[in-house]
Order: structure tokens, then C-alpha cells, then sequence
């Protein structure tokens, strides 16, 4: 909480108190925090004379910004046109039911959050999946097991 | 401005919208998003027109009205645009009450096609028959949905105080979160998340309440459709009329109008269109003065204690009771409490009974507490609100603007929004609290400390306390300043020498002191009845020097002193350990006709005019005591003139000086504090108060926001307490235990426990407590 509060608190410093630096401050605090917690939209709001309602009401309007911890690793796989084509929502469906959590929200003991992205511009390796920043190409649900068992 | 509406010239007001424009006109344009208070949102699609020169079909609430502009509103395109608009938004809402083919007969007989003993009719939504959405169908005139239709199932929302929410019915016209944004500025309301996700609220899954959500309703009032219902007139159906009248739950006495249906105040509103002006009242004046006179408990009929019980009796018998039990009693030996939430016509004759019968000037309100006097002088002398609205500094002093004294909170926000500076010293976060520049919270053990620099820097003195600096610096360079003082002022050891000090600065500044309070008509008791200070006469009761107590109100006493006659007169019973030997029904806000003392500056009179008719026996005061003084032998009772209401403003002033000379005025001695004890108490004496009686003890959704003898805690400090909500706390003071249950609230600082006592009389200034 104290190392939280504190780096809120720095980042807060960065950024003129007006309701212009919102955007702004929250990427920095996500990208600190890695999230936007509840104690940070209070912070934020205090800080910018804002409503907490009105801080998340923005934030939660982009889809960059989460409001739980991140899990120890990303696990994203790629739906684009082509990763789709050669049996992508297969390995999504797959991992979610390994994996014991929906499309968009991490498991339960914080080892994987679990997303989509829409191309990651290797389409001739398809079907892709990428963990952390470790790009796995030609992926089956075989592969998948053995991939997913090397994060701890 | 001129310009053509479907074929005819017409004049409109420079700067209107094209809706403004057709509107002026008579031209009805079908709407949904747009509501005069708000600004122009565009979002509901619903009013598209077609204007000559311009792309497409904009939407008229947000087009500009200009000079020869040619629009039209009832083109084939328009209206199949509007179609399928409205066929969009029914898709997602339920709707049968728009397509079923029973709709016209179900509205007036609600038949059934089983055989029950009761009428059935599908009451889903709250609104039917005032709903905006209905009528907006009606006038395109869609009779039967053409797209499938998808139900958003998302759970209703009627665990919170006062009103529910059903988003299933919502048509995301943002007029709530608008209204609660611009005219309330309390932004408890937004848009979360994007697209189908789309829902309405405060941050996380944070209730109303925590949100800061100051249950004035405006959302309410402004929903078009049934999605926010107030609790209390969920069934209720259209208003049959709506009657003028004024709240008395404070020294603000707002406007207000009474929905009335079948002789009943079903609810309350500002006044104004009922479908939304925005919301200029606190939750009480909004939310709880219906409740308060339709309440079950409420006193309908006399009744007489006699040796085989309690007896319900006639005014006569009543009076004659009241009589009979007062003969003898020489008038130095009868007391009587009055209510200042009682009218003036209700205190002159209240002080000719006094006066000519009873022959006594044991007069006093427990209104009036020995520390309170000062304060309340200067509520009385000070010029109000506007003074608050135009003033470039404001400084608040432990005012608690929570659920209460909404017009001052309002005027506070508006002030800073047009640049004033502003600056809160208290104990608690409120409505104006993200107004601040700075919140200044006084630290444990400092209180004394932050008060004497407080007078310091007030007094322009050097002060080094690094807190007020910039109060310091702004008072300095303000040309105005306007202080407003809570009643827990009072409370402060030092009240009278900081008082001094900030009358000081207010004549050298051309500054203010506002000072709201908790009562209706305290100013006009002062002027009418001159009360004795209340603690002489509590002293004569405690010495067995009266026989007999008259209370109208506010009792100082839960349990009967040592005293042979006690009269009681409420609109709810008398706690029972009173043991009144005649309890009396009075007639309740809504039911009297008369005038109030304006709170503050000038002498000014306000009338109140009746809405509905008291309920059973029940009876205004000033009737019961022109009952009473016929059946003791006076002659010529009526209601007092306009001549003898107006010869009190003579008084008024006078009355309000010798209250002051006649309460020896001192703040409350500081209370000994727990050795090196971490939390402060802070004790308010509960302002939300009806002639003495408790809202929370009446009103459920009261019970749950302003609970009396309760312990708020802040919720980082329960944490480490390891205390939930409705748990107990062990508060400890100068060698005294006394357990507590706990309320979690984030308006609470950390290591701050808040109290709202429930003793009329005793402030008390804060004190460190140890807690278990
Ligand atoms: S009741 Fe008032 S403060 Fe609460 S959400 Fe509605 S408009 Fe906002
Ligand atoms: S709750 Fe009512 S006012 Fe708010 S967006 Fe929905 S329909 Fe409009
Ligand atoms: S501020 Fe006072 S008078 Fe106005 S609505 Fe609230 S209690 Fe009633
Ligand atoms: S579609 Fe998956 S990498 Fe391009
Ligand atoms: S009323 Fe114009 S878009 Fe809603």
C-alpha cells in the first residue's frame, strides 16, 4: 500500500492538477502500476479535483487501461484474419478451458492473463500465440500444453 | 431571428436550437435526450429534421437555429428515420406496454383473464403514464415492434437508499449523469466502459452512497423513462395535483411543491417543471417530508390517561382534560418546551395561552442550547445566501454540508466555479469538499492549536502554521470574505474569542457570516415567545418547582421527571417513559397554513399553505391551543392578525440580542483526553431532526445515511481495528466505556470517529478517545 501510495504520489508530481492531465496520468500510472486500482482512481480524482466516477468513467472507456493486478504473464492469442483462418479461436477456446478464465480477465492464482490481439504482422507463422514477448508460431493444441507449461 | 418551420415563417429567440425554435412555436418535434436544464447532447437521435442546404438529417437539439434557415419536420424521410430510431431503442427495452392490445383497457379496468380476487394488469414499470418514452412512441406512432428484441437481463438495483434503479429500461439519454454533472456538480453518475458493455454508475461497484451520491434526486426527475424510480411513489401514478409549499426540515426553508394524489403528499419536489429542475433540495426535503407525514405511527386522535388506561377521547374531552389537570397550578409552577418548527401564528397564541391563562413565562425551546446562543445570534443577523454565491472567498468552519443545507452547498460550488476561492476546515468531507482549495482536517491533540491560529490569521496576526498559509494569503488579498459557520463551532473551547475575531474581519472586509441551522422558525420562536433559557427552566424542573410540563416538540426529557402533569403534542407519539397524562396530534408540515420568520437578514415573513388535510383527529397548534384556551374560559380566540405578526419584527432583533445576554455564553469545556489515545471523537448533536423527532427513527433510507449513535469510521481504520459494519466499538473518555455499532464511511479522515448524538442540548468538543 505505502509503495503504491508513493509512486501514485510521484506520478501525480509529473502532471499539472487539471482535467486535461487525466489521460495522461492514468497511462503513467498503469505503466507503473501495471494497473489502475481503486486506491489510484481516488488518488487521481483528489489530485485533479475530479469525482471518482468521472475518472473511471473515462478510463474504463479504453480498452488500455485495467483495473486488476496484472498476472505474472500475458498470454495472447492472435485472432487476426489469417492466425483465425488456421484455427485461432480453437486455441482460444482451448486455453480457456486449460486455463480456468474468459477471454480478458487473468486466472484466478495470477499466473496468466488471458487476451486477443488482432495481428501481430507474422501471418505467414500463423497460427501465432504470444506469451510475455515471446512470439510462438504454427501453434497447435498440442504445442499449446507444452508452451503454456513453461511459465511458472 | 426568423426562419421557416415546415412551410410557415416564424421568429425565434436569438441562440435557440432548432428544437428550442420549433418548441417556441408550438412545433412538436419528438425528443428524448434533450431536457431544457441541460446542455445539448445529441445522443438519443430521436428528433432528426431535415434542413435545405445542410447533409442528411441532424439532429435539431444540437443545431443552431440561424437566421432564414429552411427546416422541416415532418418529411417522409424524417419520419422513417425516427421510426427506426425508436424501433432501435424499443429492440433493447420492454415494451409491451407500448405494443399490447389490452394497453387502453388495462390502463383504467385491469382485467384479467384468470379468475382472481384481485386486479392484476401488467404494473412492470413505475412510470407507466408519465413515461416520456411512452409518449415519444405515441406521437411517431409505432404500434408493434418490427426488429427481434434482446432483453439486457441486468439485475435491478434497489438495495440503496430512496431510489431504484432498473437499467433493463434505460435508453442511455444521459440525462442523469448530465443533470447530476452540470446542475448538482456532484458527478456520482458516468458512462462506464463502451459499446454494449455500456452501463451507468460510479466508479467499480462502489454504492451511490460512497460515491458521494447526495440523494437530491434530480436524476430521478429527469429520467425520461422508468429505469430510476423513487421508492416512495413507485406505484403511485401520475400526480393529481401539485400544491406549493415550503420544506421545514432546516433554516433554509426551500421552495417545494407536494405531489398530492388522493389526499395524500405522495412525494416532494422543487419547484418548477416536476419533470426536472435540477435539484436545488437535500435528501430530506426531497426524499424523506412525505414520508414524515404519511407515516403509519403518525397521532391521529387525543387520548387521556385515566385510571383504567389510556383513552382515546374528542377535542372537547381532550381540552377539557388539559384543563382540568392544569387547575390550581399557579403559573410559576407550569413549564412549557416549544417547537421551533412551529409556525407563527402557532407561537403568538401559544404565548397568549401562556400569557393570559397560564400565567407563566416558563417559556423555553431546547432549540437553544447554552453554547449554541452566539452561533445563532449571528445565523440570525447574517445576510444569507446570496452574500455565500457572490463572495471571491469563502471559508467553511466545521459546517457539514452532508445531507443537509443544500442551497449552501449549491452556492458554495457555484461560487468557486465562477473563480472564488474556497477553503474548509472541518472535520469531514462533504459536497463542497472537491471544491476546496485547500482542506485543512485538524490532527489529533491539535485541535486548540489549529483554532488559535485560526484567530490568529484572522485577526491578521503572523501566525507559522504551514495549514493555513494560504488561508492566510487569501484572506489578505480577498476583498470579501464570507465565513460559514457549522453549528460545531460551538462545540470549540474557544468559540467566543474565534467569533470575535471573525466579526471582526467580516466588518473590516465587508465580509459575512452564514450560519444555517437546523430549525424552520427558531428566529420567529425567538420573536414570538422570548424563551427563557432553556437550562433556568430545566433547573426549575430538576428542583421540583414545577407541577406541570407542556412539551410541543422536542422533549429534553426521554423519561417523566418528578413533575404531576405532563401535556404531550407531536405528530408521533411520546417516547413512553414520558408517561404523558394528554397526548395531543398535531397537524405536520404539509398540513398547516401560516407564515415562518425568514431565518436571516431583514425580518421577512414566508407562507406556508396547506397541501392535504391532517390525518384523522389531528389538528394545526395554534388550533389546539385556541381549543384549549376556549375550554379554560377564554373568550375571543381566533387566529392571530397580520397586524400582531408583524409588530414581532420590532421584537426580533431585540429577542435575538437578549438571547444572546441571557445564555452566558462559553464553548464546552474541553472533555479530558485519553493519554496518548490515537483516534478523536467528534460529536455533532443530529441536525436532522422534525419537531424534535428523529428522521432515522421514521424514514428507512435516513436510518441508513445519518444514523444516530452510531460511530462512522473510516474504512482504513476499521481495517486495522478489524471492525465491519454494524460490529461494535468500545469508545473510552475520562475513565467512561461506552460500546457503539460501527458504520464504515469514506467521508470519515482516518483516526477520526464521528458521532451524530442524539442529546438535543450537550455539545461536546472533540476529544481522543481510546478505542477497543
Ligand atoms: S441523487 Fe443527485 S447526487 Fe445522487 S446520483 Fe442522482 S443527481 Fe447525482
Ligand atoms: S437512467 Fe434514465 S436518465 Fe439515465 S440514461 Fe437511462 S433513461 Fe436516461
Ligand atoms: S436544505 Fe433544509 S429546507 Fe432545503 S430541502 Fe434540505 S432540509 Fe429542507
Ligand atoms: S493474423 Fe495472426 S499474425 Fe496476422
Ligand atoms: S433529443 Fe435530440 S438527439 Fe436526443
Amino acid at each position: 500500500m505505502g509503495a503504491e501510495n508513493q509512486s501514485l504520489q510521484t506520478v501525480l508530481g509529473q502532471f499539472p492538477a487539471e482535467a486535461g492531465s487525466l489521460i495522461p496520468i492514468l497511462q503513467s500510472v498503469q505503466a507503473h502500476l501495471g494497473y489502475i486500482s481503486a486506491q489510484a482512481v481516488c488518488e487521481i480524482a483528489q489530485a485533479l479535483r475530479l469525482t471518482e466516477s468521472q475518472v473511471y468513467g473515462v478510463a474504463s472507456f479504453y480498452a488500455q487501461f485495467r483495473f486488476t493486478p496484472p498476472a505474472r504473464h500475458g498470454i495472447c492469442v492472435c485472432l487476426g484474419t489469417a492466425c483465425h483462418v488456421r484455427g485461432g479461436e480453437r486455441l482460444m477456446e482451448n486455453l480457456q478451458r486449460e486455463l480456468g478464465a474468459a477471454m480478458g480477465t487473468s486466472t484466478s492464482d495470477g499466473r496468466f492473463d488471458l487476451d486477443r490481439v488482432a495481428c501481430l504482422g507474422c501471418c505467414a507463422l500463423s497460427p501465432v500465440v504470444k506469451v510475455d514477448s515471446d512470439i510462438y508460431s504454427s501453434v497447435t493444441t498440442m504445442k499449446l500444453k507444452g508452451i503454456v507449461n513453461g511459465y511458472e | 431571428m426568423k426562419l421557416t418551420i415546415d412551410g410557415a415563417e416564424l421568429s425565434a429567440r436569438d441562440g435557440s436550437s432548432v428544437l428550442d425554435a420549433a418548441q417556441q412555436n408550438d412545433i412538436y418535434i419528438p425528443h428524448l435526450c434533450s431536457h431544457p436544464e441541460l446542455s445539448p447532447y445529441g445522443g438519443c437521435r430521436l428528433c432528426l429534421v431535415e434542413v435545405d442546404g445542410m447533409p442528411g438529417c441532424p439532429p435539431a437539439c444540437t443545431t443552431q437555429a440561424r437566421e432564414g434557415m429552411v427546416v422541416h419536420t415532418k418529411t417522409d424521410a424524417v419520419r422513417s428515420l425516427r421510426c427506426e430510431v425508436l424501433q432501435l431503442m424499443l429492440s433493447e427495452h420492454p415494451a409491451s406496454c407500448l405494443v399490447c392490445p389490452e394497453s387502453a383497457e388495462c390502463a383504467s379496468y385491469q382485467g384479467t383473464i384468470r379468475k382472481v380476487g384481485v386486479t392484476t394488469g401488467c404494473r412492470y414499470c413505475p412510470k407507466d403514464s408519465v413515461c416520456e418514452l411512452q409518449a415519444a412512441a405515441k406521437s411517431v406512432g409505432v404500434t408493434e415492434l418490427t426488429l427481434p428484441t434482446s432483453y439486457r437481463d441486468l439485475p435491478v438495483e434497489s438495495g440503496e437508499e430512496f431510489y431504484d434503479r432498473d437499467y433493463n429500461l434505460c435508453i442511455f439519454c444521459a440525462r442523469c449523469v448530465r443533470i447530476c454533472q452540470e446542475q448538482r456538480q456532484a458527478a456520482v453518475l458516468s458512462f462506464r466502459q463502451r459499446g454494449h458493455l455500456t452501463t451507468i454508475g460510479p466508479a467499480f461497484e462502489m454504492s451511490h452512497r460512497d460515491a458521494g451520491c447526495e440523494f437530491c434526486g434530480a436524476c430521478v426527475s429527469v429520467c425520461p423513462t422508468g429505469a430510476l424510480s423513487e421508492k416512495g411513489r413507485k406505484w403511485a401514478g401520475a400526480a393529481e395535483r401539485l400544491a406549493p409549499s415550503v420544506c421545514m426540515l432546516c433554516s433554509q426553508q426551500c421552495d417545494i411543491q407536494a405531489v398530492v394524489v388522493k389526499d395524500h403528499v405522495v412525494a416532494t419536489l422543487p419547484p418548477g417543471d416536476p419533470r426536472g429542475t435540477g435539484g436545488e433540495l437535500c435528501v430530506k426535503g426531497r426524499f424523506c417530508l412525505a414520508d414524515l407525514a404519511n407515516h403509519p405511527d403518525r397521532l391521529r386522535v387525543p387520548t387521556v390517561q385515566t385510571a383504567e388506561g389510556c383513552e382515546e377521547v374528542d377535542w372537547d374531552r381532550a381540552t377539557a382534560a388539559v384543563a382540568e389537570k392544569l387547575r390550581g397550578i399557579p403559573g410559576a409552577r407550569i413549564a412549557i418546551y416549544a417547537s421551533p418548527d412551529l409556525l407563527l401564528e402557532d407561537l403568538v397564541t401559544l404565548r397568549r395561552l401562556a400569557d393570559n391563562v397560564l400565567h407563566t413565562d416558563n417559556v423555553t425551546t431546547t432549540a437553544i442550547a447554552p453554547e449554541s446562543g452566539e452561533l445563532l445570534s449571528r445565523s440570525f443577523a447574517s445576510p444569507g445566501l446570496d452574500a455565500l454565491a457572490s463572495s471571491p472567498c469563502i471559508v467553511s468552519l466545521f459546517f457539514n454540508g452532508n445531507y443537509a443545507y443544500s442551497p449552501t452547498t449549491l452556492a458554495i460550488k457555484r461560487a468557486v466555479n465562477k473563480g472564488a476561492r474556497y477553503f474548509q476546515i472541518g472535520w469531514l468531507r462533504d459536497p463542497t469538499s472537491r471544491f476546496a482549495s485547500r482542506r485543512v482536517t485538524p490532527k489529533p491533540g491539535q485541535e486548540a492549536a489549529l483554532v488559535r491560529d485560526l484567530i490568529k490569521v484572522v485577526s491578521g496576526r503572523a501566525s507559522d502554521s504551514a495549514d493555513l498559509a494560504d488561508i492566510a494569503e487569501a484572506l489578505r488579498a480577498a476583498e470579501r470574505t464570507t465565513f460559514l459557520l457549522g453549528m460545531g463551532v460551538a462545540c470549540l473551547p474557544e468559540a467566543t474569542e474565534l467569533l470575535a475575531a471573525i466579526d471582526k474581519i467580516a466588518e473590516l472586509k465587508r465580509g459575512a457570516v452564514v450560519a444555517p441551522h437546523p430549525h424552520a422558525n427558531l428566529l420567529g420562536l425567538v420573536a414570538a415567545l422570548r424563551p427563557k433559557p432553556r437550562e433556568d427552566v430545566e433547573r426549575l424542573v430538576r428542583n421540583g418547582k414545577i407541577d406541570a410540563l407542556w412539551i410541543i416538540g422536542e422533549s429534553p426529557f426521554e423519561k417523566r421527571p418528578p413533575v404531576n402533569v405532563v401535556i404531550y403534542q407531536n405528530t408521533f407519539p411520546p417516547p413512553e417513559q414520558l408517561a404523558a397524562d394528554v397526548v395531543l396530534p398535531a397537524a405536520s408540515w404539509c398540513e398547516v397554513t401560516g407564515s415562518l420568520a425568514v431565518a436571516h437578514g431583514q425580518w421577512r415573513l414566508k407562507t406556508v399553505q396547506a397541501a392535504v388535510r391532517p390525518p384523522g383527529l389531528a389538528r394545526q397548534d395554534w388550533e389546539i391551543f385556541a381549543k384549549a384556551l376556549e375550554a379554560m374560559g377564554a373568550r375571543d380566540v381566533g387566529t392571530p392578525s397580520a397586524e400582531e405578526l408583524s409588530a414581532l419584527a420590532k421584537d426580533a432583533q431585540r429577542a435575538a440580542a437578549a438571547l444572546l445576554a441571557g445564555h452566558q455564553v462559553h464553548g464546552s469545556a474541553p472533555a479530558p483526553a485519553e493519554e496518548d489515545a490515537r483516534h478523536v471523537l467528534v460529536r455533532e448533536v443530529n441536525p436532522h431532526r422534525f419537531r424534535g423527532l428523529n428522521l432515522a427513527d421514521y424514514i428507512e433510507g435516513m436510518a441508513r445515511l445519518t444514523p444516530e449513535e452510531t460511530l462512522l469510521v473510516n474504512p482504513q481504520d476499521a481495517a486495522e481495528l478489524g471492525v465491519r459494519d454494524g460490529d461494535s466499538l468500545t469508545v473510552t473518555a475520562g475513565g467512561q466505556s461506552r460500546p457503539y455499532p460501527v458504520r464504515l464511511d469514506r467521508k470519515v479522515a482516518p483516526a477520526r470517529l464521528y458521532l451524530l448524538s442524539s442529546s438535543g442540548g450537550d455539545m461536546v468538543s472533540p476529544v481522543r478517545v481510546g478505542v477497543r
